[in-house]
């Protein structure tokens, strides 16, 4: 380390150059950073659900397909309102980047009559009903039939809906965009929502730019005042925040090379560094400041101060790479695995930056004289006292404390299996947004808004098939929690009806294949048949349940359609049910592989720090501690495991270590210096627990800022990160020190405090 | 003095009124020609291969026959594929169209709010298929004649219901034949185009062996090609009725 503080002093006026320049590129690729907030793309590709789930959004365009809901004021069938929807229907027809739009005033409809059937439209657009009178006799028509009722019109007739189906060659914000301008434009008397993935792509990315615009400035500002205090100096502000600032637009910008798009979760990343890498610039500008005392002199007491912060910055710096790192194996959830993977390499940049670029930076600046109404040297004595007080109890009552810590211990394993696990993206919004006010509209008035999809592949004329087809259908149609249950069968039954075969499916191929002609073409066709008639889609809505019915509700689906596959009609499954019931699989999985690899390699970083197992063993007992208080906590909280909180254990691996590895070093230096074990541990709580404190205090406050965010995972994560943080630190001056008191642990060979004395 | 400056204006406004209205006779005679031209057979009977290209470019082949007679009557019946072999469309004046499906041995009416509908899935629409004269629905305003084209725009009538809000027809000056039909949607956006192709004479009649209809917003095409064409058969009004749609 001394040969690199050489090297880094030497070069300084070089490292400040090439880093600025880096930083200036890489702020020059950031600025296109972009946002995916398409959801369907955070899943799996490989997941056979999911790539069915893709296939079927490529085909039938299901992603491309937006719902505006009207409420009408009274209800929809009035002259009036019939009026405003048709000329809305008209209107985003004609937007550009719209396919198609169906609503009550243009949809299809197989209308029976004396003579046969009118094959026709519910509501002739361009004879629209004029008097009360007509609009009820509509009504009563419409409502008598389950292909409106419920799909298209709310049971109560208070709601509609219109969809529109997009030009998968247009950019679909845009047109969400234009939808919504349109509607606004029109002022009609009735209320309006917007539901269907591309308007909840809207609002994801509009939460996405709302929370990397507040949260960033916000922990920006937070961190430095407590900065400021600490320090009572600008240079004690602008160099740990520079650092980190730099290091958040290495990664970010890297991203935006590799066209890694900014999610909901990736775009807590400026804040986790933040919160996170700030402790290494502190860590270096505060050595800087203790030892760089003279002008005279001041590169070589400069390269002194790095050689003696880098090896113990760079150390707590790795570890917490390490816990990033254990989450690019095994993800669930692509967007998890970006998290890891530019959160690890965030944190390394902080860390690069911070023994190369501050310590050059800092070599230039005049030497600073030392505030002394600066906290950290401030004899804060409710503090200091605190720690004496607390000190004498580790060395007079180890047992107490660790008794008390594992009672406390044990009830939250006692919590353990109340922990849930919310997959439901819908949970992760506010109530108040959007997105949950539209959803649960769909849900209490067309009967959900999740999709469930089964492909058919087989002859779809055959009516064997149609058969197949229809007994899935029924099972789907009384299932308590789905509804609006459509595929072909309703059409060919309306149709063979209206050609006075009973409402029934055609008996032959032909009949089928004729009455299939007449309606080919037909947009709400297309959404259920390929062209080719070799696959077909039976789709139907769920509404949001708890995690254990999806599992439910898709393993009973899966049931049913393994009695109908044959080799002439093969049946599958997919939808958000099936996807969410699989997330939920690998949740626990998941979790438990990346804190069981984050330990090992914690354990093995630690091995390497102490030289010794046993010291790296007993340096993790607090943080064994915090996982099992953290996960007990969520259970007894109600808290659940969702897309961040799975993120909770590996991070809190990775930098809750630090304090523990801050207290043994400490404690070992004492011992080494041949103090007895009570003395070392009085030594170290005292030293080392103020540093530690006003880390946790700073790490808890820059994640706190969490609590602001629009995504609700992100604010449930912010607040378990501070309290894991608050339980690390506690447990390394506290559990840590009494188990070292109990048992006379000096985690040092006798040798080598012998070769310390003759040194 | 003002009576000096008022002559020329006077006399200008005449003489630009003239040129309009001598403007809105020469569309209104060049849509004439043109409807005189593409519907001069007393009758015809075309055997079509159509080809449907979805987005994709894969195509789905169909055939069919038609008989038409005059502008207002057209009997359709497909061929292959033998799913479909048999079905029959009759399309008679005041909107009065009637399905055959030949497995359920029936006739049914088809509703005319469906003429914006897919005709059997093709880029054409009922309100395409129409057999009806463009100069009975169409005003016509003749933008420009260069390169060999007369450059028409068409509004809709008043009363005429359609699902475009104008066509720009570019229309031969040396036989008044329209290769190409621009479709408009309501909202003033290029919707569908319609080309002829393959533009002989046949029997003394100019017809387009090839029509290809492109929806420009769905990015999918229609190619109806006419293998085969009889004119001048001698239809009498019974080849039209739900009788022979059936046979």
């Amino acid at each position: 380390m001394k040969k690199f503080s050489k090297v880094v002093i030497k070069l300084r006026a070089l490292i400040i150059v090439v880093f600025i320049l880096i930083t200036a590129l890489m702020a020059f690729f950031l600025k296109d950073i972009k946002i995916n907030p398409d959801i369907t793309t955070y899943l799996p590709e490989n997941d056979s659900v999911v790539a069915i789930f893709n296939n079927i959004g490529k085909n039938y365009s299901s992603k491309s397909m937006a719902i505006i809901i009207v409420e009408a004021q009274k209800e929809v069938f009035t002259v009036e309102t019939l009026k405003n929807i048709n000329d809305l229907t008209t209107s985003a027809r004609h937007l550009p980047g719209i396919d198609y739009v169906t609503s009550i005033t243009n949809v299809l409809d197989i209308k029976k009559t004396e003579d046969g059937f009118d094959l026709g439209r519910l509501i002739d657009e361009n004879s629209l009903p004029q008097t009360d009178e007509q609009c009820k006799r509509i009504k009563e028509y419409a409502m008598s039939k389950t292909w409106y009722k419920g799909r298209l019109v709310s049971a109560d007739s208070r709601y509609t809906v219109i969809i529109c189906k997009y030009n998968v060659d247009f950019d679909k914000n845009e047109v969400s965009e234009s939808i919504k301008e349109l509607v606004t434009s029109k002022h009609y008397p009735e209320k309006f929502y917007f539901e269907g993935l591309p308007f909840q792509f809207l609002s994801i990315m509009d939460y996405i730019k709302k929370d990397l615009l507040l949260l960033t400035p916000l922990i920006i500002l937070l961190l430095s005042v407590v900065l400021f205090l600490s320090f009572r100096s600008v240079r004690g502000v602008i160099i740990p925040v520079i650092a980190v600032a730099m290091g958040v637009i290495w990664s970010m910008g890297l991203m935006s090379i590799f066209d890694v798009r900014l999610s909901p979760i990736s775009d807590a990343i400026p804040v986790v560094l933040f919160a996170v890498g700030c402790a290494y610039g502190i860590h270096v500008y505060n050595r800087f400041r203790t030892v760089v005392r003279t002008p005279e002199d001041k590169l070589r007491q400069s390269s002194e101060a790095l050689s003696r912060v880098g090896v113990a910055v760079l150390l707590s710096g790795i570890t917490t790479v390490m816990g990033f790192l254990s989450f690019i194996f095994g993800a669930y959830l692509n967007i998890i695995n970006e998290f890891g993977i530019f959160s690890a390499l965030g944190v390394l940049f902080i860390l690069i930056i911070n023994v190369t670029f501050t310590p050059a930076l800092l070599s230039y600046l005049p030497v600073e004289k030392i505030h002394h109404k600066s906290f950290i040297f401030k004899n804060f004595e409710p503090i200091d006292r605190f720690l004496e007080k607390l000190s004498d109890m580790v060395i007079y009552h180890p047992k107490k404390i660790l008794v008390i810590s594992l009672i406390f211990v044990l009830v939250m394993i006692a919590g353990m299996p109340f922990l849930k696990n919310k997959i439901d993206i819908l949970n992760y919004f506010r109530p108040e947004t959007d997105i949950r006010i539209t959803a649960s509209i769909m849900n209490n008035e067309f009967g959900g808004s999740l999709p469930i999809m089964v492909r058919v592949r087989g002859d779809i004329q055959d009516p064997a098939t149609l058969m197949k087809m229809k007994k899935v259908q029924d099972f789907l149609e009384d299932q308590p929690d789905i509804k609006n249950v459509s595929c072909v069968v309703d059409f060919l039954e309306e149709m063979n009806d209206c050609m006075g075969e009973g409402k029934q499916l055609p008996d032959k191929r032909d009949k089928v294949a004729n009455l299939m002609f007449l309606i080919e073409g037909d947009e709400m066709l297309r959404q259920m048949i390929n062209n080719d008639k070799t696959e077909a889609i039976i789709q139907a809505y769920a509404c949001n349940v708890d995690t254990k019915r999806y599992k439910e509700m898709f393993s009973s689906i899966n049931k049913i359609l393994s009695v109908q596959n044959s080799d002439e009609a093969a049946f599958a499954q997919t939808g958000l049910p099936g996807v969410y019931s699989q997330f939920n699989d690998s949740l626990m999985k998941n979790l438990l592989q990346s804190l069981i690899l984050s330990l090992v390699l914690i354990f093995i970083s630690m091995v390497i720090l102490l030289r010794s197992p046993r010291s790296a063993f007993i340096g993790m007992i607090p943080l064994l501690f915090t996982i099992i208080i953290i996960f007990g906590f969520m259970g007894l909280s109600g808290m659940a495991l969702d897309i961040c909180t799975i993120l909770i254990a590996s991070i809190t691996v990775g930098a809750g270590i630090d304090y523990s590895i801050h207290f043994i070093t400490e404690y070992k230096h004492h011992i080494i210096q041949g103090r007895s074990v009570e003395d070392a541990i009085a030594f170290a709580i005292r030293i080392s627990g103020k540093p530690i404190s006003i880390n946790v205090l700073t790490v808890m406050l820059g994640f706190l800022v969490l609590i602001f965010a629009n995504l609700l995972p992100l604010v449930n994560f912010g607040i378990l990160i501070a309290i894991t943080m608050f339980f690390s630190g506690l447990g390394a001056i506290t559990v840590l020190p009494a188990f070292l008191s109990l048992f006379k642990l000096k985690l040092v060979k006798e040798n080598e405090i012998r070769i310390t004395r003759l040194n | 003095m003002k009576k000096i400056f008022l002559i020329p204006v006077l006399s200008s406004l005449l003489v630009m009124s003239a040129q309009l209205k001598t403007a809105a006779q020469d569309a209104s005679a060049i849509l004439l020609k043109v409807d005189n031209l593409i519907n001069a057979p007393k009758d015809q009977f075309l055997s079509t291969t159509i080809t449907i290209f979805d987005k994709s470019s894969r195509e789905s082949v169909r055939t069919m026959n038609v008989k038409q007679k005059g502008s207002d009557k057209r009997l359709v019946k497909f061929l292959t594929p033998s799913d479909q072999k048999g079905i029959g469309f009759l399309s008679l004046p005041n909107d009065n169209l009637t399905v055959y499906l030949p497995a359920f041995g029936k006739t049914r009416k088809i509703a005319s709010s469906v003429k914006n509908s897919k005709f059997a899935g093709t880029d054409f629409s009922y309100e395409d298929m129409e057999a009806k004269k463009y100069s009975s629905r169409w005003l016509p305003k003749l933008k420009s004649t260069a390169n060999g084209y007369h450059i028409l725009e068409l509004n809709p009538k008043a009363g005429i219901i359609t699902d475009y809000s104008k066509l720009i027809m570019y229309v031969r000056t040396t036989d008044n034949y329209p290769v190409k039909v621009e479709h408009y949607d309501k909202s003033g956006q290029l919707y569908k185009v319609l080309t002829d192709n393959n533009i002989v004479k046949i029997g003394g009649y100019t017809i387009a062996k090839e029509l290809v209809m492109e929806d420009k917003k769905s990015g999918t095409k229609t190619k109806m090609t006419i293998t085969s064409a009889k004119f001048d058969n001698g239809f009498s009004d019974d080849v039209f009725t739900e009788r022979e749609l059936i046979k």
